[in-house]
């Protein structure tokens, strides 16, 4: 706008300002009119309402007056309470005190007792596994022993067996010597009976020689006295020739004796001969070479019933030398059993030394009356979920299933 | 040529009994109180073609000796069988994960063990 036009503007604005002012004073007017009368009736409400305040305030005076005195009561049976409750928590505490002492003293006691028995369950634990060691020891040697046992029995089998063979074999030259034995007194005899035949025949023969030389010396004899007789009718020339007849003479007798000492010797002889080649003796030989064959028969009999009833005690103490090692192996298992004692009893000793632990907090906590002693139950709880827990992983299980996991067998290859 | 076999325990009835079973049977054992005397054993040169262990002992327990013998390439296959108290599923399943062979719960009878041995033990 230029500044030549101001005035007129100045003018219509102050116009409209008053046009303005008018209708706002009117607003006012109204609006207090209207404010007026909404405060009058709010004064009405306000009096009305401060009328029923007042007679609340006055039943609410009358209450208080009744509470203000009730509470004086109270007060004064507060403090009668207090002091009675102080009393009582002095005698409580001094009861706490005492009920801890006494706590505390039977703590100990427990660990002295829990001490005590724990020593002599370690010296249960010590002595049975030096039981086990003890029994495994004693039963090795046993199932040694018994090894031995089986061993000298097989060995001595082995020696019965080539014993019998070697009877046998024995047996059987026997027999071919008595086979041979008992043809021996046939054969002999057949022999013997050639050799008298052909002694017999030779003796005879020289026999007849004797006799021809005892005749021959019977004409010799004869012929030497001829030439005596003839020599002596010689006279002198016949001397010589005597003698000769004479010396003749001599010898054919001696000849004769000769020849007749032969004769006697080749029937001595043949005697004699007869008399050695006598069949009887050897006869009473082969009889008792077959007596003794028929004994050792009889022995080899006895001999294989002997080894016959050896191989079957070998057998039975064999069958029985296999139960008792596989007795022997179930029984060193069995041992084990010890094992698997020492390790509960572990267990139980661990879950007892928590739980003392925790008896331990006790006496304290009573004295202190406070949220630690609430809190002991459920620390011994845990302590034995713990120890159950503990137990479940460890649970026995029969062979072939049966154990407390879904019935996990006790031996199990992956 | 007979078999050898370690055996692993804590327990001197334990080593005792498996051990006198075994050789009564004919077996050559060896033993080791825990996981790591078995462990030096075997780094030192004894080579079982069986390991039986206990699962709980001092030192070195089964499981942790299970799983040092598997990281050992000489032993990568050696069948190992626990003799152990412990029963429940998630132990077995945790022993079957580290490379164990089977599980067995003690006590176990002579004969039972025999014939176990004999199912991982070919030729035994």
């Amino acid at each position: 706008m230029a500044i030549d036009q101001l005035p007129a503007g100045i003018f219509a604005a102050t116009s409209h300002v008053g046009i303005i002012g008018y209708a706002a004073a009117m607003m006012v007017g109204v609006l207090a009119w209207r404010t007026r009368t909404r405060r009058h009736a709010e004064i009405q409400q306000y009096r009305a309402a401060q009328a029923i305040v007042d007679t609340e305030l006055a039943e609410r005076l009358d209450e208080l007056k009744h509470s203000a005195a009730e509470n004086i009561r109270l007060r004064a049976e507060l403090a009668d309470a207090r002091r009675q409750r102080s009393d009582d928590t002095q005698h409580q505490v001094a009861l706490a005190q005492s009920t801890s002492a006494q706590t505390a003293r039977l703590m100990a006691g427990n660990r002295v007792l829990d001490g005590a028995i724990g020593e002599q369950v370690r010296v249960v634990v010590s002595d049975s596994e030096a039981a086990a060691m003890t029994l495994i020891t004693q039963v090795r040697v046993l199932n040694d022993t018994a090894a031995s046992l089986l061993g000298c029995l097989g060995k001595s089998d082995e020696s019965f067996t080539q014993m019998h063979r070697s009877i046998d074999e024995t047996v059987a030259s026997l027999a071919t010597v008595i086979n041979f034995v008992d043809r021996l007194p046939e054969l002999i005899r057949s022999d013997v009976e050639l050799v008298h035949a052909a002694a017999s025949k030779e003796v005879d023969d020289l026999g007849g020689l004797v006799k021809i030389i005892v005749d021959i010396s019977r004409q010799t004899t004869m012929l030497a006295v001829n030439a005596a007789i003839l020599a002596a009718h010689a006279g002198d020339a016949g001397i010589g020739f005597a003698i000769i007849a004479d010396e003749v003479r001599q010898l054919s007798v001696r000849s004769s004796e000769a020849a007749t000492r032969i004769e006697q010797g080749l029937v001595a002889a043949k005697g004699a001969m007869l008399d050695g080649l006598e069949v009887c003796h050897i006869d009473e030989q082969v009889a008792e070479a077959r007596t003794l064959m028929s004994v050792i028969h009889d022995l080899q009999g006895n001999y294989v019933e002997v080894q016959r009833y050896y191989g079957s005690l070998f057998g039975v103490v064999s069958e029985h030398n296999r139960e008792l090692a596989s007795g022997i192996s179930e029984l060193l298992g069995n041992v084990q059993y010890q094992d698997v004692v020492r390790q509960r009893i572990e267990r139980v000793e661990s879950a007892v030394e928590r739980r003392n632990e925790i008896f331990g907090l006790l006496p304290q906590a009573v004295a202190d009356v406070g949220d630690d002693l609430f809190r002991l139950p459920d620390q011994l709880e845990e302590v034995r979920e713990d120890y159950v827990r503990g137990e479940r992983q460890h649970a026995t299980v029969v062979s072939g299933g049966g154990g407390n996991d879904k019935d996990l067998p006790k031996f199990e290859l992956f | 040529m007979t078999k050898l076999i370690l055996v692993v325990d804590d327990s001197a009835t334990m080593v005792m009994s498996v051990r006198n079973n075994l050789e009564i049977a004919g077996f050559t054992v060896e033993t080791a109180s825990d996981g790591v005397q078995a462990m030096t054993k075997l780094k030192g040169g004894t080579k079982p073609d069986l390991i039986i262990t206990d699962i709980n002992m001092p030192n070195m327990g089964g499981m942790e000796l299970i799983k040092n013998v598997r990281a050992l390439p000489a032993f990568r296959f050696t069948p190992i069988l626990t003799l152990t108290t412990e029963s429940q599923a998630d132990k077995r399943q945790e022993g079957k994960k580290l490379g164990a062979t089977g599980w067995l719960v003690k006590p176990v009878g002579g004969g039972d063990l025999l014939k176990i041995i004999k199912q991982v033990l070919p030729g035994a």
